[in-house]
Formats: structure tokens, sequence, C-alpha cells
């Protein structure tokens, strides 16, 4: 017990100490996570009409943030079976690093709907009988309020577990992860197909009544999520002593390569169905590619996403992209473009036009993005605070018998007053390094 | 796996937090508290609220019957003898006073299919017989058998009051509360305003 | 003397050099300081919060398991409540569903003008925001030779009817299988045994789902605080129906619930100049909405969505 304690507090003490670049980084951070609370704030007050969203369009950006995250979350799953089931090497060391994004996706995604919500004190209406009325199992939102919240639990055990015993510097009960990380296989697949299904089930809007809408949604959360996964790693890899092979960099490049390509490719079979021999239900793929009756507000953004992405897939495939630069930028492009286009490409659509053949656009305001902002904002800084303490524990800086290294601790390994030196002093080799034989 | 090569994460930590940064990150929180403090929406309805003016909802009949003519029935004993016999002008030209009556009722324009010759006061019934200006649809369904059906099982025409006859009164009203006799078919009228389409800020429409 | 001689030399010694930077704990306690302040400021519109729910209202349980004396108290409350904020006293009911009776709704196509006149009786009557605008009626002026609502259009004005165009008003249609009770997460809106699909104003969590489930676009929001003039407010009200909402839920036309379960007609009905809306129950086989549907020609508006809506369009012959 006093082991958890002393991880939990080691962990904390990590999290805040850090260089001034890390200081940076999370004061710009939580800046940005206050404004979207304020903007927050304003909107508890005034209601949801400090939005874009009216009767017409009626979920916006905050659903289309929380379609995308949840992409991003269930793209743990990538790394999960390549080596859990496969027992792929380069990618062992890095899988963990999926779990934590899934926590802070999901942590977002949370954050997305309860922003979203015009009554959110009312949310233990959700509770299941006799405290609420659950409507399960009629309503997708239900299962998604399960499956996410199973999903974060599965993640943060498992994480936490294996870094637990990483700190403990002891071999981790296979029996206690091992089912839950095949588990988490299936349960990664179905969050993102009940998020799916609450859009496809609709009879309401044609756009989404479409049985290849969970497929899309997979393809490209395998896109994005990966693909950021591969950003991470290269932050992790320049920022700490954490060593990544670039073999898992390239296997993860591998399943961004063929789920970019799934994803254009279900893309253009939406479109083909749509605009071949256009029925009454093509309107919306009209909107949001070509614009109806003057109305294009769209347009931009749909074709500005098909062309990251055309760029992106081009990169990927071209052996260029084993070289980290343009690898990189092909990433920045895959998220990018898969965010556009699953997010306003694909909620916004839906609305216009109404079942009844009105047209309403939708523009967020500033009220609304500063929220998302705030809300993004908040899902990074619990990730890079996540990682901070992770990275050591991996590495094995920080476990059970060493000694916490706290800059202002005033000790130095061996019980020697740590001396002060001045900015950009390196020391030399060895003797800074072992702090000693474990169980001190 | 990866090694002990702390002295890469560890290099930064002899490097201290610059002052510039303590002050830049100082002077951001001051900012945003101070742009947050003021961050306050006007409560309340921006622009003038719509107003639901009565005459939209207006649930008087499309035409207005005059007062005396619903309770004394018509006022043709004014000038008409009721006593006088029928009247040998062409049956097809009113005469000058009736000018004001525009009879656009179709392939009807006869006047006395639908007055009484005879009698002023009533309306025509096949074969003479008067119908009282109260029983109006009696007079209608003559023609317009199958609207009168309808208007009898509650298909055609407004009823008002209880659809629960059992609860409450079930009014209905007569045909010429509606339909104008001489010109029947309806006016346009001029429609109640279109609804406000709901614009967020900077969002045409 | 040697230790300091020996500390001098030590290769770790360096005397600090103030003036170039700060210690972390140093920035630590600033930055808590300023991200404190500004979190507080942050929290600061919540200042103008007026309506924050009592205990009582927060723990309110859903209308369908209320007990009467329940019911009793919360009316009671919600009476006091519009009292306060309107300084009428209203005549609030709960009116349980009458037994034998199924609610339709006809509304003859052949004759309706397109006036909107019942678009505004219901707004009169159910005692709706008029900023926001809250229509539960949209009025679609159709073009004829087809029934299209993608040509349709809800924004006309000037003389109705037009020529070339007929018209179709669209509200909730009361469906029998309703996509948005089905997809509701807390079940705020239900469809009762008489064929209503009400909403319990108090329960509704706000998160548009059953919006985006409605095939006919029946449902409507309230993005803001809804706005009434006192002099326009009817104070004939039902829980379930038509009183004052609150921002943040839903509402939706509920065929006045109040009035037609006392055995009225609703209001859009009683103000149709043309006599186009017809209601009644359909197990009275001598109601008008039951010759409707034996003589009339009747259809359904997306009738392919499978939501078997209790609103029907038909024609005189």
């Amino acid at each position: 017990m006093f082991n958890l304690f002393k991880f939990l507090r080691l962990s904390a003490a990590e999290v805040l100490d850090g260089d001034w670049r890390y200081y940076a980084w999370m004061s710009g951070l939580a800046l940005l996570s206050l404004a979207g609370l304020n903007a927050y704030s304003v909107q508890l007050v005034h209601g949801l009409g400090t939005t874009g969203m009216s009767d017409h369009v009626s979920w916006g950006l905050y659903i289309a943030n929380f379609t995308f995250l949840v992409g991003m979350a269930a793209a743990a799953v990538m790394m999960v079976i390549p080596v859990y089931v496969y027992h792929d090497e380069p990618l062992h060391d890095v899988v963990i690093f999926g779990e934590l994004l899934a926590i802070a996706s999901i942590v977002m995604c949370i954050l997305f709907v309860s922003v979203d919500l015009g009554r959110p004190e009312r949310v233990w209406h959700m509770a299941p009988p006799p405290l609420g009325k659950f409507n399960w199992p009629d309503s997708m939102l239900s299962w998604d309020v399960i499956v996410l919240n199973g999903y974060l639990f599965i993640n943060a055990y498992v994480a936490g577990y294996l870094l637990y015993m990483k700190f403990l510097r002891k071999e981790p009960l296979k029996i206690l992860y091992i089912p839950f990380v095949l588990l988490s296989i299936v349960w990664a697949v179905s969050i993102h197909t009940v998020t799916a299904f609450l859009y496809q089930g609709l009879a309401a809007r044609p756009f989404w009544h479409s049985s290849i809408i969970a497929p899309r949604f997979l393809a490209s959360a395998f896109t994005a999520g990966p693909a950021f996964i591969i950003l991470t790693l290269q932050l992790i890899r320049k920022f700490t002593a954490y060593r990544i092979a670039d073999a898992a960099m390239l296997r993860l490049r591998n399943v961004v390569q063929v789920a970019i390509a799934i994803n254009l490719f279900l893309f253009a079979s939406e479109l083909f169905k749509e605009l071949y021999i256009p029925d009454e239900h093509a309107v919306h793929m009209q909107y949001l590619m070509f614009g109806l009756h003057g109305h294009n507000g769209l347009v931009p953004w749909i074709w500005t996403a098909l062309a990251i992405e055309a760029v992106a897939i081009a990169l990927l495939m071209l052996p260029a992209s084993r070289s980290m630069k343009w690898l990189n930028l092909a990433c920045v492009f895959a998220v990018v473009g898969v965010w556009i286009e699953k997010g306003m490409g694909f909620i916004i659509p839906a609305f216009i036009p109404n079942p009844l053949g009105e047209i309403v656009e939708y523009l967020p305001t500033l009220n609304e993005t500063l929220i998302c902002v705030g809300v993004w904002a908040f899902g990074f800084f619990i990730y890079t605070a996540i990682l901070k303490a992770a990275v050591p524990i991996l590495t094995g800086r920080l476990r059970l018998g060493g000694v916490p290294y706290t800059a202002e601790a005033g000790m130095e390994p061996g019980g020697i007053p740590k001396p002060d030196f001045g900015a950009g002093f390196r020391p030399q080799g060895a003797r800074w390094v072992d702090p000693g034989p474990p169980g001190r | 796996m990866a090694e002990h090569d702390w002295e890469k994460t560890d290099a930064f930590r002899n490097t201290e937090i610059p002052y510039w940064l303590l002050l830049a990150v100082s002077a951001a929180f001051v900012a945003a508290a101070w742009f947050f403090y003021s961050n306050r929406h006007a409560a309340g309805h921006g622009g003038p609220a719509f107003v639901v003016k009565p005459q939209y909802y207006d649930i008087s009949p499309a035409r207005t019957l005059k007062k005396r003519l619903e309770t004394e029935g018509m006022a043709c004993g004014d000038c008409h003898d009721p006593s006088a016999g029928p009247s040998s002008s062409d049956p097809r030209v009113a005469p000058e006073v009736h000018s004001k009556v525009v009879l656009k009722h179709g392939p009807n324009n006869r006047c006395f299919n639908c007055h009484n010759n005879a009698k002023r006061d009533f309306f025509a019934e096949d074969g003479g017989g008067q119908i009282p200006y109260l029983k109006v649809e009696t007079l209608c369904r003559k023609c317009h058998g199958t609207t009168y059906r309808d208007w009898t099982s509650g298909t055609h025409g407004r009823r008002n009051g209880y659809w629960n006859k059992a609860a409450g009164e079930q009014k209905q009203l007569p045909c010429i509360a509606c339909h104008d006799p001489h010109s029947p078919a309806f006016k346009p009228m001029l429609a109640a305003p279109a609804p406000r389409k709901y614009t967020a800020p900077g969002v045409k429409h | 003397m040697a230790d300091e001689k020996d500390q001098h030399d030590s290769p770790y010694f360096h005397p600090k050099p103030y003036g170039s930077g700060v210690t972390r704990r140093q920035f630590l306690a600033v930055a808590a300081a300023g991200a404190a302040a500004a979190a507080a400021a942050a929290l600061s519109p919540l200042k103008d919060l007026t309506q924050i729910p009592t205990l009582r209202q927060f723990l309110q349980k859903h209308y369908t398991e209320l007990t009467p004396e329940e019911k009793k108290e919360i009316l009671g409350r919600i009476s006091a409540e519009v009292r306060e904020k309107y300084g009428v006293t209203p005549h609030l009911t709960a009116q349980p569903p009458l037994d034998g009776v199924q609610f339709a709704y006809a509304l003859n196509m052949g004759r309706c003008i397109g006036c909107r006149k019942c678009v505004y009786a219901c707004v009169n009557e159910n005692n709706q925001s008029r900023d926001p605008q809250i229509h539960y009626i949209s009025v679609l002026e159709m073009e004829k030779g087809a029934v299209n609502v993608e040509t349709s259009n809800t924004d006309y004005e000037g003389q109705v009817p037009k020529k070339g165009h007929y018209y179709m008003p669209v509200q909730c249609h009361h469906c029998e299988k309703p996509p948005c009770t089905k997809v509701c997460p807390v079940k705020a809106t239900w469809r009762e045994p008489d064929g209503i699909v009400v909403v319990d104003y108090n329960w509704c969590i706000g998160c548009r789902y059953c919006a985006a489930a409605c095939p006919y676009h029946a449902r409507r929001f309230n993005f803001k605080e809804p706005y009434l003039p006192k002099e326009d407010l009817n104070p004939e009200m039902g829980y379930l129906s038509n009183r004052p909402r609150q921002v943040g839920v839903m509402e939706k036309c509920t065929f006045c619930l109040h009035r037609t379960r006392a055995g009225k007609y609703p209001a859009c009905l009683e103000v149709c100049p043309t006599g186009s809306r017809k209601f009644g129950n359909l197990l009275d086989p001598d109601s008008e909405i039951a010759a409707i549907i034996r003589d009339k020609r009747v259809f359904i508006l997306k009738q392919e969505r499978g939501t078997i809506p209790r609103f029907y369009y038909f024609t005189d012959v």
C-alpha cells in the first residue's frame, strides 16, 4: 500500500518537475484550458445559444470533436493487436503510449459530450433504475456511455498496472493484465462501432443512414490515431531518454498506409453511391461537395480535407516517408485531413438540408470554439502529464528504491549535497547516472 | 529496452527557469484573468422580440356575417313586401339595387336557383318549398351533395369546441360563415409572418 | 578551511549565478498562484447564473414514477414559480390519458391555404418563447406536381395561396414507433397510452439526440432562456404540455394535451379558416377522424421511414 502512495507521490513530483520548455508548454495549455472553462461558464449561464447551433443544425463542433476523439482512443488497438496477438517486437516498447493516449482521448470525449448537454446537472438521470432511467438497450447513447467508461477503466487499469509493476521492478502477472488487454481489443472496436451506430441508426438522416458508416469510422480512426502516435513518439524521442526504434514508427506507418487507403476508398464509395444516380437523399452530399442553392459553407472544408488526405496517402505510399521528416508531414496531414472529413464533413451535412428541405448553415461561434480549444488543451495537458510520469518509469529511472530526483531536493545520489550549476552545464558521464543498488 | 541514459533526460535539469518565462507566464495569467472577468455576455434577448399580433390567431371565420342577418334572417323584407308575388323580370339580371352583389358561382347564374322567388325571406327548396336562413345547408346541398355529406360527418368545414361531445358542446359553422354564397371561392388572404430563421452571429442564410 | 577549499575545487561546485533565472519551486509557486487567480476569474461569469435549481427540483423523479402526492406538490411548486415570474396564477393540470381514446390528426391538403394562423394560434396557446422564436408547426409551400420537400419553402410571405403551389403544415406526428423516444438516453420523452408523445421538461438533459432522430423536424430545443411577455401567458396549463419551459430542454407539439384530454380541440384546429384540420379519437367510429381514415384518400409523409405517424394528410375525395 505504501508503495502505491510512493508511486503516486513520486509520479506527481515527476510531473511537477521539468525544464523551461516543459513549464512553458504546460502553462500555455493551462491558460487555454482556463479560457475554455471561462467560455463554458458563459455557456452555463446563457445556454447553448452562445454556440452556432440551431434547431436545424442541432449538433455541431462539440459532437464533431467527440466523434474524432473516440476514433483516436480506439486507435490503441492497432498497436495492441500486433504486440499481444502477433508478438511484434518493435511495437512492444511503445504499445503503452497508445493506451495512455486512449485515456486522454476518452477524457476529452467525456468532456465534449458534457459541454454539449443543455442540462449537465441532470447527468445523473442516466443512472440505471431505481436512481435514474437509463434507456439501455434502446438508446445508442446509453451503449456509448457504457463502452466509453468501460474502455477508460480498462486502459487506465492496464497502463496503471504495468507502470506500477515497472516502478516496483517486479514482473507483472500475466493473468492480471493479458485478459484485459485482449478484452481491450474487442472493446476498442466496439467503442467506435457504437459511436458509429449512434449516427447510422437514424433513418431520419439519410446522410448517416448507411451501412458504410461504421467501417468508415474505423478506417479513419486507424488513420488518425497511429499517425498521432507516430508524432508523439517523435516527441518522446526528442525530449526523453526513452529509446524508440525506427522499426516501431515504420510498423505504425504500415498501419496508417492501409487505413488511409481504406478510408479514402470508402469515402469514394459513398460519393459514387450518392452521385451516380442521385435520388432525393443525395442533396446532403451535394451540399457538402458542391454547395446547394447558393449555400456552400462546407465546400472549401471538404475539398481541403480531401487534398490534404491525398497528399498524405501519396507521401505515405512513397518510400520517402521512411524518413522521419516526410513521415511527420504525412502524419500531420493525415490527422488534420481526417479531423475535417470526420468532424465538419460528417456531422454537419446530415443536417443540411433538414428533413423538411430547409437550409440553415452552421458556423461555430467564438465561445464555442474557445470551449473546444479548452477541452483539447486540457486533453494535451493530461496526456503530457501522464507521459511525463510514465517515461521515467519506463526507462527505469523512476523506481522504488531509486533516490527521488528533484532539482531542489538538495540531495545527490549517495547522500552528498547536490551542488548548484549554472544554466547549460553538462556534467561528465557516469557520476550522475547510477543511484546505486536497489533496496535503498 | 531503454538504457539508463539519464544524461539526456537530466541534462536540462541543470537549466534554471529563465526570468523572462516567469514574467511571461505571470503576465499571461493576469491578462487572462482580466479577460475572463470582463467576458460577460449581455443577458436577455438581443433585439426586439417578435410580437404575435392577435390577428395572426384570430379565430373568427373567414366571413363576417352581419349580425342582423344571423339573428333575424335576411333583410329582404325591408324592401320587398313579403306578400308580393314572384318577380317577372329576367331571372338572370340582378336589379340595380342588388348591383353590389358579384355573382361568380360557376354555372349557377340564376338568382332564383337559391333565392325563393315567392317568399323573399327564404331560400328556394326544390319544388318551391321554403328554406329558412338558419338552415342554409339544406339549400347548398341541393347541388353540393358530397360536400354536404362531408360537412355532416365533420370532414368538411371547421368545428370548434369539444371533439368529445360528451364533455362539451361542439360548434359547427354554417356554409356561409366561410363561403360567400354569391362568389364562394376563397379569397387569398395575407399570410401571417414567416418564421425567423435562427441565425448564429456571422452566419448568412 | 580544507572543506571549503575542497568544496570549491569539487567539480560539482559552481556558484549560483543570481539573476539568470528562478528555481522550479519559485516558478511553480508563481504559476500556481497565477493559475488560481485566472481560474477564479474564469468562473466569474457564473455570478450571472440566476436559475440554480433547489435540492427538491434537482432530485425530482421522472414523471411516470411520481406518486399522486408528489405530483400535487410539484404542480403547486410550478404554479408558485409561474405566479412569481409572470404575476398570473396558472391553472396547472396533470391529466392522465383517457380510456378508450387514441388520438389522431388529419390535415386536408386540398384545403390548406398556408395562412399560418395555426402556427400562431399554437404559439399563443402553448406559451412558447417569442425570442428565440419557437414554432412547433412548419408550413411548407410545396410545388404542385409532386410531394417533394426538397423543393419546398417555409419562408413565403404575402397573399396565399400562391399559384402553382399547395401547402402542407408539418408538426409532431406523434408516431406509433417514434424514433425520438427510442434514442432518448434518459427516457425523458415517451409515448403515452392515448398516443401523444410527451416530454418531461424536468427530466430532459438536453442532449438533442431526439432532434437528430426525428424525420419531421418536429422537436425544438431551448437554446436560450425562453422569453415570454407576461401579458401573453396562457394560464391554462398542463404539466406535460404548455407550462413555461426552461433553457436547455426540448419541447414540441403535444396535441394541446391540456385541452384535448379535457375533450377540447387543439388550438391549431380551432383557428384554421378553411377547416383543413381534423382531430379526434380514432376508436370512435362517429368521429370525423375515423370518417376520414375510412372514406378519404389518406397518405403519410415520409412513410418509408417506418415511424407510423398519427398525423394523416388527406384530400377531399
